[in-house]
């Protein structure tokens, strides 16, 4: 298995424990995070900040070269019954392409996300990939008119909700602490989106506050690693504001308003039906290199499962804390407005939010390993 | 001499007006014009050198075609073949900064080469 991020890490794990509850003789290697090493996982290497994009990732050209060597050098020794690979395409795809040279089946968990940049690859995949398991309706369209074999299996991210469940004491707590006007910063879970997100995030929140005094801000942290980079920050920022560190539902249920980055956040707050802002920044230099690519007309998860815009969003290569605010100001005061985005979240909500995706991806696997679930 | 610059300073025209029209069409996903401005902006690049550089500095003059012309072209048909047949099954998304990165080096070089030349002259 091989998972880069802190997501797939996650989602990896409740795959591994699906499989493992229906085959228990199942032995798994590969790279992950603490969830997977937690469910049993036997780690070549540990993928704790390897989750880097860009040019950025060039900086650890040769952790990624060892990596690379290490596993291959696994899957010549032991040849795995399957590989299977969780997002992280930037990886991935040389972990499947030497799986495929040396005839492993190769499974593609959570696929990249080739609907909305860099199409092309999509042949790669038809080249590398066996089995495609998609968590977005949309994706399964798409790769079959590519005559790759997929399968949609739902989001994993509903079985983690269900099971989790909400700490209403710590919601409550909040909104004591905050009053009941509170907009919450979710600017992801990576170092580089911290840096470029935040800081468009807090500019807003100051004008925000100077139009609605009483609004209070509540900045997730979505781990204790980044809570000194995120105090580094806000002490040039001038807005009343509190960090949390972890408790990511809480934050999200106890807001009247979120303000996230794109990404699978976004669909964690739809869950809650809470309106939204989506705003992601990237350099200019990265902006004119993607732009041609961006072949999807919306950048927020939210906004491409409806097929239209239920919620304000802008890809940004400066920081536009003007338009940030002017979006978020009506759904504060708007109670027309914020009716009509929730109500739009739940539609889209009723549709897809169904516990079972890593159950699903588990039969899937055992099915094409010519192993019965049970 | 004179017709000999006014023919420097077409070509430098051509080469700074091909760049500016390559990466406008590049981003505005203009496929088929891209393509034609760019090998315009290769092809002057490439003639404008030629005459400032090669007589006097011939090693650097294909030192600069070899890094900054034949390296990125290279990538280039490398990055449409993969796009087109999946050849190389690897993320060549860096192809595009590195040509991107490389591209306007070698508009800087040749005019530098070429104002040495009008100095010189």
């Amino acid at each position: 298995m091989s998972a880069g991020e802190s997501s797939g890490d996650i989602h990896g794990a409740n795959l591994m424990r699906c499989l493992l509850e229906k085959d228990p003789k199942i032995t798994f290697y590969g790279l992950g995070r603490e969830n997977m090493l937690q469910a049993g996982l036997h780690g070549l290497h540990d993928m704790t900040h390897k989750s880097l994009m860009w040019l950025h990732a060039l900086t650890e050209i040769s952790t990624f070269l060892e990596m690379k060597k290490d596993c291959i050098h696994f899957l010549r020794q032991e040849r795995p019954s399957a590989v299977i690979l969780i997002d992280y395409c930037g990886f991935n795809f040389y972990i499947a392409r030497a799986a495929k040279k040396l005839g492993i089946p190769v499974i593609y968990y959570i696929s990249p996300q080739l609907w909305a940049h860099g199409p092309w690859r999509v042949k790669k995949i038809k080249k590398l990939v066996d089995r495609l398991l998609v968590i977005y309706p949309f994706e399964k369209p798409f790769y079959e008119k590519a005559g790759i074999p997929v399968t949609y299996v739902g989001h994993p991210l509903f079985d983690e909700i269900h099971k989790e469940g909400v700490d209403e004491g710590f919601v409550t707590e909040l909104k004591k602490q905050l009053g009941e006007t509170i907009v919450s910063f979710l600017p992801g879970s990576r170092r580089q989106e911290i840096v470029r997100l935040l800081p468009l995030f807090l500019q807003s929140a100051a004008q925000i506050h100077h139009t609605i005094p009483s609004a209070q801000f509540l900045i997730s942290c979505s781990n204790d690693q980044h809570f000194d980079l995120i105090c580094e920050i806000t002490k040039e920022f001038n807005a009343p504001y509190k960090v949390v560190v972890g408790n990511v539902h809480e934050v999200i249920k106890a807001s009247t308003l979120c303000i996230a980055g794109s990404g699978t956040i976004t669909l964690q707050i739809a869950y809650y039906l809470k309106p939204m802002i989506i705003a992601y920044k990237i350099s200019p230099i990265a902006y004119f290199i993607a732009k041609p690519f961006l072949i999807t007309p919306f950048i927020g998860l939210v906004n491409k499962l409806a097929s239209k815009m239920i919620v304000p969003e802008r890809l940004m290569c400066r920081a536009n804390s003007a338009w940030l605010v002017n979006q978020a100001i009506p759904l504060l005061n708007n109670p027309q407005k914020r009716q009509a985005c929730i109500h739009e979240l739940s539609l889209l909500m009723n549709e897809i939010a169904k516990p079972g995706a890593s159950e699903h991806a588990a039969d899937e696997i055992l099915t094409l390993l010519g192993s019965k679930p049970s | 001499m004179s017709i000999m610059l006014g023919f420097f300073y077409v070509l430098l025209l051509i080469a700074f007006a091909s760049l500016i029209a390559s990466a406008i069409s590049y981003f505005f996903a203009k496929i088929k014009l891209f393509s034609f401005t760019l090998i315009l902006f290769y092809t002057s690049n490439t003639f404008l050198s030629f005459f400032l550089i090669h007589n006097n500095h011939a090693v650097f003059f294909y030192t600069i075609v070899i890094f900054l012309i034949v390296f990125p072209i290279i990538c280039l048909l490398l990055f449409a073949l993969d796009v087109h047949y999946g050849l190389f099954c690897i993320d060549t998304s860096f192809v595009l900064v590195l040509v991107w990165l490389l591209t306007p080096v070698l508009f800087i070089v040749t005019l530098v080469s070429y104002i040495l030349k009008v100095i010189h002259a």
